[in-house]
């Protein structure tokens, strides 16, 4: 009752400050499905849509209704951006070729209310000049930025509000800290932390005052002397650790704890100069949302020296387990190995690979994976490759079919070679090098998969068993993201740049359109007076489709 | 000291200021008439720079315009058949090339930016359609950084110098004598009609052949279909002319607040 009270004084308290969105929005995201206000659709990141106009039936009736247009990409640049959908208003960050674009525009017709520009100081960024979106709370916008600048900007009027430089930690270069992910809102603080494990930096998850900008916490992934971790480092090892954040986090309310998965250790492809587990990296970490203090850590690949950034989005759910209700987090990692956590606890509950993999070989008694093969200076096969068995990119959680929907790249291996490497400002800190699985035109396509013995897929994994249901097999990789429905669908997509739709229930085809570009983002639904749309990026446009 | 600012507050609220529209106007004439000696930039004539803000023969003016309509005598410096005007509307010309827009002690007088503050917020209701920071509306024009200079905007060519002070607290002042004189076209009120007789009046943000995009006065971005639209027109600037609303030394305060924002 008294929470109830809570809840309709905040009510009220919004509506008295005018603000669209309060963060009790955020919260119960799910209650209004016609908008898409986080990352993943609501803070679990299931990125499931209880809107159900769109049906395994109809679904063949989908037409392209408009396009937003970017500038043109480079080869490692691409459209990732998940727009946010407001009251019928799209919110959407052009990547920066070369300011970024953050846009208003009519959710129903495509056309732009306003576009706010921000041209971004020097940066030093590994993997394309990416954006994953921009987050909304209050009548705010937030851009994280590749030059490490937080921006609010005004959602009525594009209007610059403040504009903060992120401190970097003194590792590294100023310029090798950039922000590619849409920031995480919870309650009134924005969190986010940096990219840059490839250049030798010190990675961070840091909270700031969403009003002001003020940093209010900072959780440092790689313990400094005297911290509980710090002992998984060897010498000074830790100060170069890496452990970057490429994508948001998620967040539980009843347990107050923000989840976010770290990038990997550095130098990357050699273990040598890092003795031990190098915590945190490759590892989900579970923070106080007010402090920042960690509550429990696991850790996906101890030690890691195949770039298994545990870059996913921490994909939370309240499930059935083992014949009673648990609160899980479930997990597609980069290192091929599907896993379910409790999440209150980090307790270990499922480990089972989704492709093939072949560095770990089963879990001991505590759900540490137990490393298989070693490498070397003259080079060691391993499955999955460098890019791993999936990526960055969103899986999806359908609470109605009960399956956890993945993009995976199969059969994809890398031939690793360690060498000796010591750090220096302003270089690749990578210690060796990975054979890459899959080759990269200029042109913004990709070469030959299929035939070379390795292919992409959208996989139905059951959590319960880690077994997979199903696998709807495309000729070439994936950066897609994952969307499911209430009717049962499920939305990706794929570098040969086909958009298309899927029976959640069976993998079985059931639309598909040519985009003309690769897909690299994660689709959405949204629905503008009654009537509702998809939205995907693909090459340089985002293209957004409803019934006809 | 005081006194005399106010009086030449006072003496500025009588006095024209240009619009850009006349200001075009004297660009016109210039090319016409004067650039076939002077050159489309004024400096073709030995010596001679008319878009330096700086003239040999006039030190304000009133005397460059006379110099317009009567010549120089015993010099190719003929006269010329214009209005006063016509002349005023050349040198104005003249002088936003420059990036001055009139000699500068004719840089009205500021007064206490604190004040000035206060009227904002209370008196002069400013609030309730403009934004400052986080503080009041957007239906109107965001003055948060409204006292920093914007220089225009160009197509082709180097950027014309950004305005000087003088002419930031000049233009100031002619939007709050005389607000609905020059609107930029982002800053625009239309009121729609659509066939049910709805009526929705808005800022205009954009327009294409099927849909109208407006800031409306409730602060909501919306899109109204054309078909839906029976009447779509321009209206004057809801802003109220604070020449009789303010004293001279209100004004002056106001001012000095509104140039502080940057």
């Amino acid at each position: 009752m008294k929470l109830r009270l809570a809840f309709f004084l905040l009510l009220i308290a919004g509506a008295i400050y005018g603000q669209q969105v309060p963060f009790e929005r955020i919260l119960n995201a799910n209650r209004e499905p016609q908008n898409w206000l986080t990352y993943g659709g609501t803070l679990f990141n299931q990125r499931y849509s209880l809107l159900s106009q769109i049906t395994t039936d109809n679904v063949k009736n989908l037409e392209l209704q408009w396009v937003l247009q970017v500038r043109a990409m480079d080869g490692t640049t691409k459209f990732e951006a998940t727009p946010l959908v407001v009251d019928g208003i799209m919110y959407v960050v052009k990547p920066p070729m070369p300011n970024y674009e953050v846009v208003a525009l009519d959710a129903a017709t495509g056309r732009i209310f306003w576009t706010y520009t921000y041209n971004p100081g020097e940066a030093r960024t590994c993997c394309g000049r990416n954006s994953k979106g921009v987050a909304m709370q209050g009548d705010k916008l937030y851009l994280a930025t590749i030059d490490a600048h937080l921006i609010a900007i005004d959602a009525k009027t594009g209007r610059e509000i403040w504009n903060n430089k992120v401190e970097s930690p003194a590792t590294g270069t100023p310029i090798d800290y950039s922000f590619t992910l849409m920031p995480l809102v919870v309650k009134d603080k924005v969190i986010l932390g940096p990219a840059g494990g490839e250049y030798g930096i010190r990675g961070y998850v840091a909270a700031f005052d969403a009003k002001t900008g003020n940093e209010k916490w900072r959780f440092h992934v790689i313990p400094e002397p005297g911290e509980p971790g710090h002992e998984t480092w060897e010498g000074d090892s830790w100060i170069h650790g890496g452990g970057s954040i490429w994508t948001p986090g998620s967040y539980d309310p009843e347990l107050n704890l923000t989840y976010w998965g770290t990038g990997n250790a550095g130098p990357d492809w050699n273990g040598d100069p890092r003795p031990g587990d190098n915590l945190y990296t490759c590892s989900v970490v579970a923070l106080d949302a007010d402090t920042g203090k960690l509550r429990w850590h696991y850790q996906f690949s101890p030690h890691d020296e195949f770039d298994y950034d545990s870059t996913q989005v921490p994909v939370l759910a309240d499930i059935e387990w083992q014949g009673r209700p648990r609160k899980v987090m479930m997990w597609a990692n980069r290192n091929g190995v599907f896993y379910v956590l409790d999440r209150a606890t980090g307790e270990f509950l499922l480990g089972k690979p989704f492709v093939k993999v072949t560095w770990m070989n089963g879990f001991d008694a505590k759900g540490k994976p137990i490393r298989a093969v070693q490498t070397s200076t003259s080079g060691v096969l391993v499955y999955p490759g460098n890019q791993g068995g999936t990526n960055w990119y969103n899986p999806a959680f359908n609470p109605r079919t009960g399956l956890f929907y993945i993009p995976t790249w199969e059969e994809t291996s890398s031939v690793f070679t360690k060498t000796e490497q010591e750090f220096k400002p302003g270089t690749v800190f990578g210690g060796g090098r990975p054979t890459i699985p899959v080759g990269l035109t200029p042109l913004n396509t990709y070469a030959r998969t299929e035939d070379e013995g390795y292919f992409g897929a959208i996989k139905a994994v059951d959590p319960h068993t880690g077994d997979i249901k199903w696998m709807y097999k495309m000729s070439q990789v994936t950066d897609s993201g994952v969307l499911t429905t209430a009717t049962n669908l499920v939305f990706a997509g794929g570098r040969e740049g086909y958009f298309f739709a899927l029976d959640g229930r069976d993998g079985k085809l059931l639309w598909k359109a040519m985009l003309g570009g690769q897909v690299a983002n994660g689709p959405i639904t949204y629905a503008v007076n009654g009537k509702q749309f998809v939205s995907v990026a693909a090459g340089n446009g985002l293209f957004t489709f409803a019934l006809r | 000291m005081f006194l005399t600012a106010i009086f030449t507050l006072a003496l500025l609220l009588r006095q024209h200021t240009f619009t850009p529209d006349e200001t075009a106007e004297g660009g016109r004439l210039f090319q016409s008439n004067c650039a076939s000696c002077h050159g489309s930039a004024g400096d073709q004539v030995p010596g001679v720079a008319l878009m330096s803000g700086k003239f040999r023969r006039a030190s304000t003016d009133d005397e460059v315009a006379r110099i317009i309509r009567n010549g120089i005598p015993g010099t190719a410096m003929q006269s010329f058949n214009f209005t006063e005007q016509q002349a005023a509307m050349v040198v104005a010309y003249l002088r936003s090339v420059a990036g001055t827009t009139t000699a500068s002690s004719d840089m009205p007088a500021l007064g206490d930016t604190s004040r000035g503050k206060a009227i904002l917020e209370g008196k002069g209701q400013c609030l309730s359609c403009h934004r400052v920071g986080e503080n009041g509306s957007r239906v109107g024009p965001d003055l948060t950084s409204i006292g920093a200079p914007r220089p225009a905007a160009v197509f082709f060519g180097p950027p014309p110098p950004a305005p000087t002070p003088a002419a930031i607290v000049q233009q100031l002042l002619h939007s709050l004598l005389d607000p609905d004189s020059e609107v930029a076209p982002a800053n625009r009120t239309y009121r729609t009609v659509l066939k049910d007789g709805t009526t929705i009046t808005g800022r205009l943000l954009n327009l294409d052949t099927f849909t109208i995009q407006l800031f409306d006065s409730k602060e909501r971005l919306m899109t109204l279909q054309r078909s839906d639209v029976r009447d779509f027109a321009l209206l004057k600037s809801p802003m109220p002319s604070y020449r009789d609303k303010l004293t001279p030394q209100e004004l002056s305060d106001l001012l000095a607040y509104l140039v502080s924002l940057k």
